[in-house]
């Protein structure tokens, strides 16, 4: 599979990117939002390379970064070789596919990390990056697993397992067919098994599995065996370390809790309820400010609370809405990495992330009633919105318009007017017609009881609610304008 | 987007909601139900699915629209929003893992928490087909299903086994229950998430 081949063309990229951004880590990352280091721009384009400069090593200079890679990579090394986090494969019914005795299963983490530890050469211990529960710790008691906590971790374990073994189905990098395939799965169940158990506040949420199923996926395909006895220099070395196969567990590991967990999204989406309703609450008001007519469309007329489809773009930062093709989302979380390496917050941005989608789609949605429009959102039609582009162009107009709303995040005003240049852009042929004088009225004995929540106008009609929410807007579009216009005098 | 859309034709639409344990087989018994296929390896329901198929029953076309939950949801505020409105729930178990089974007491409990009190409940124990690794009698079933006083039907989406049924039966039960609330006029089983619109229309749009 892999020849001098390979490792030439990754070190060759790697330095012709380095000499394309003069060992800029701020232009490289600028490149990368602007589209301009991307698969199709870019001979030399590497996500491997992308993902690990922007998520762990921060530098585009060459000679730290073995001892970037080392420190981060200790930190799962520790975790890796504790016996309290050993994964109890052994423990599982001996039919399950990834039952091993408890024999192999020591030997198999011995003999890593052993291996490891040679190469490494070092036994400092760094654990400090890692988020372990302080108030719960499992690992903390003593060695003797008492029989309650071993039934749990066997739990846990098949509860990932359930999980990672209907990952993408289709893709055949993870295909029963790739012999691959089940040392690959057994990976990620690995990483998100100690992941789970060190963060035990938290622990293991489904989705978790499919966000570090793509980067997996994607880091492992330009991950190299670093060839022991060659004529490599220091420095060749050095750019095949952050591809060596053999770290690929430590690093996704160090990736997942940069994108994942410091990037909040893991606290936003999926730890507290609280969290999440907040967070549905501000797209709600973003999307009220950027677009009216899908806000009320859906939220007034149609009555679909949010909620019940925003779930899964959230907690999955797109991945299944936009579309089949893993490598449209892939180019969509390339420029993520980029703009979390410049702290931006990640879920505000996801926020509005969707509703440029939803502008993306508003032709069709806009005649949707309640079933079609919940239909349409939770199986958004990627394929029509890329009929005439590409998932690269695709991506790059998305995350551009992301980013000119993100920007001006707390300016109401200009979050109206980049809604209207969008949708000038995109919905030009939309022609929307508010006839006050049309309305459903729900006959006698279906009154709605389904909006006691959100609605203190109840006793409103949809026509009043609807100029109630229009005339709130303008009014407040009229202060906003008097304001800029007095300090300008 | 009118290809999409399924026919606005019916005489009453009701949401049917799917609950159980992960892994149970949910997602695959409302594909093979409104599509017709079968895939082993259904890919993990974050949040929720729907899918909506129309059928006859008693001379009546009703639509069903049914909303596939995901097993791992435990968020009270969510989960409330998936049960409202709700008039019929399916509370699916896996006849090959009696884990599945033994939490279905509890699935029980929580849908009686969060649905309607007029929501009919039904118990399925799916993947019949696989004899050989059944780990739950169908007479258990039975007896489970007995002692909630809900109707039960084992199924399969892989062989397509009593998979209709399992819709029709529920569909049928709802219908007559409504039949006879129907002269009570302000009726909370309606499905009223359709905002303006009414649960029972016909030829509507």
């Amino acid at each position: 599979m892999q020849g001098e081949d390979k490792i030439n063309q990754t070190i060759s990229k790697v330095l012709l990117t380095v000499d394309q951004f003069k060992g800029s880590i701020s232009s490289f990352r600028s490149a990368v939002v602007e589209n301009e280091y991307s698969p199709s721009k870019s001979k030399h384009f590497s996500r491997v390379l992308l993902w690990k400069t922007l998520c762990i090593l921060n530098t585009l200079n060459i000679h730290t970064w073995s001892k970037g890679l080392q420190d981060s990579r200790q930190v799962f090394e520790e975790l890796y070789k504790r016996k309290d986090l050993n994964i109890p494969w052994w423990k599982l019914r001996s039919d399950n596919i990834y039952y091993l005795t408890k024999e192999i299963s020591r030997r198999e983490s011995y003999r890593k990390t052993h291996r490891q530890g040679v190469r490494n050469g070092t036994n400092k211990v760094v654990l400090t990056r890692v988020n372990i529960s302080e108030t719960k710790d499992p690992l903390a008691s003593s060695n003797n697993v008492d029989d309650h906590e071993g039934t749990k971790n066997v739990e846990l374990l098949e509860t990932i397992i359930m999980d990672i073994e209907r990952l993408f189905p289709g893709e055949k990098f993870y295909a029963f067919e790739n012999p691959y395939s089940k040392q690959y799965k057994r990976d990620l169940i690995e990483i998100l098994y100690i992941w789970s158990k060190c963060n035990s506040n938290i622990g293991y949420k489904q989705g978790f599995h499919e966000i570090m199923g793509l980067i997996y996926m994607n880091l492992a395909k330009e991950s190299v065996e670093v060839p022991s006895n060659s004529e490599l220099n220091k420095e060749d070395l050095s750019i095949l370390n952050i591809y060596d196969k053999e770290y690929l567990k430590h690093d996704i590991f160090a990736i997942f809790n940069k994108f994942m967990v410091q990037s909040h999204v893991v606290s936003s989406f999926y730890d507290k309820e609280q969290k999440l309703m907040e967070c549905i609450e501000t797209f709600n008001v973003n999307l009220m400010k950027v677009d009216q007519i899908i806000h009320y469309n859906l939220i007034s007329k149609v009555k679909l609370e949010s909620q019940l489809w925003i779930i899964r773009y959230f907690r999955l930062l797109l991945l299944r809405e936009l579309g089949n093709d893993l490598e449209t989302v892939s180019l969509f979380w390339d420029k993520l990495v980029a703009v979390q390496a410049a702290d931006v917050n990640t879920p505000l941005l996801i926020s509005f992330g969707i509703i440029v989608l939803l502008i993306k789609m508003k032709g069709d949605l806009i005649r949707c009633d309640f079933s079609e429009s919940l239909g349409m959102l939770l199986h958004p039609p990627i394929n029509t919105l890329l009929k005439d582009s590409t998932p690269e162009k695709f991506v790059q107009e998305l995350f551009a318009n992301i980013m000119k709303l993100y920007s001006r995040k707390d300016d109401d005003f200009k979050l109206y007017e980049i809604g209207l240049k969008i949708n000038n852009k995109w919905n030009n042929n939309l022609r929307i017609v508010m006839s006050p004088q049309k309305q459903e009225r729900p006959p006698s004995g279906a009154r709605d009881s389904t909006e006691t929540l959100n609605a203190p106008e109840k006793g409103l009609s949809n026509t009043d609610k609807m100029a109630f929410e229009k005339f709130k807007f303008e009014q407040r579009l009229k202060k906003r304008v008097q304001e800029i216009t007095s300090k300008s005098k | 987007m009118s290809g999409r859309a399924p026919s606005r034709s019916y005489d009453m639409i009701m949401k049917l909601l799917l609950v159980g344990d992960s892994g149970v087989g949910k997602s695959c018994l409302l594909l093979r139900f409104v599509e017709d296929k079968f895939n082993p390896s259904f890919i993990t329901t974050i949040g929720i699915d729907f899918k909506i198929r129309t059928i006859e029953s008693k001379g009546k076309k009703i639509k069903l629209q049914v909303w596939d939950t995901a097993g791992q949801e435990r968020f009270r505020t969510i989960t409330t929003a998936y049960y409202r409105g709700a008039m019929g729930i399916v509370l699916i178990y896996d006849v090959t893992d009696s884990r599945t089974f033994e939490n279905v007491e509890n699935w029980f409990h929580t849908v009686t928490q969060h649905a309607n009190e007029d929501a009919q409940i039904f118990l399925v124990g799916n993947k019949c087909d696989d004899e050989e690794n059944r780990q739950v009698s169908k007479e258990d079933g039975q007896a489970l299903a007995s002692k909630l006083n809900v109707p039960f039907l084992e199924a399969s989406a892989k062989s397509n086994e009593n998979v209709d049924s399992i819709f029709y039966e529920l569909a049928s039960i709802i219908q007559e229950k409504h039949v006879n609330t129907e002269t009570n006029t302000a009726s909370s089983g309606v499905d009223v998430s359709q905002g303006g619109a009414s649960s029972f229309k016909s030829n509507c749009c």
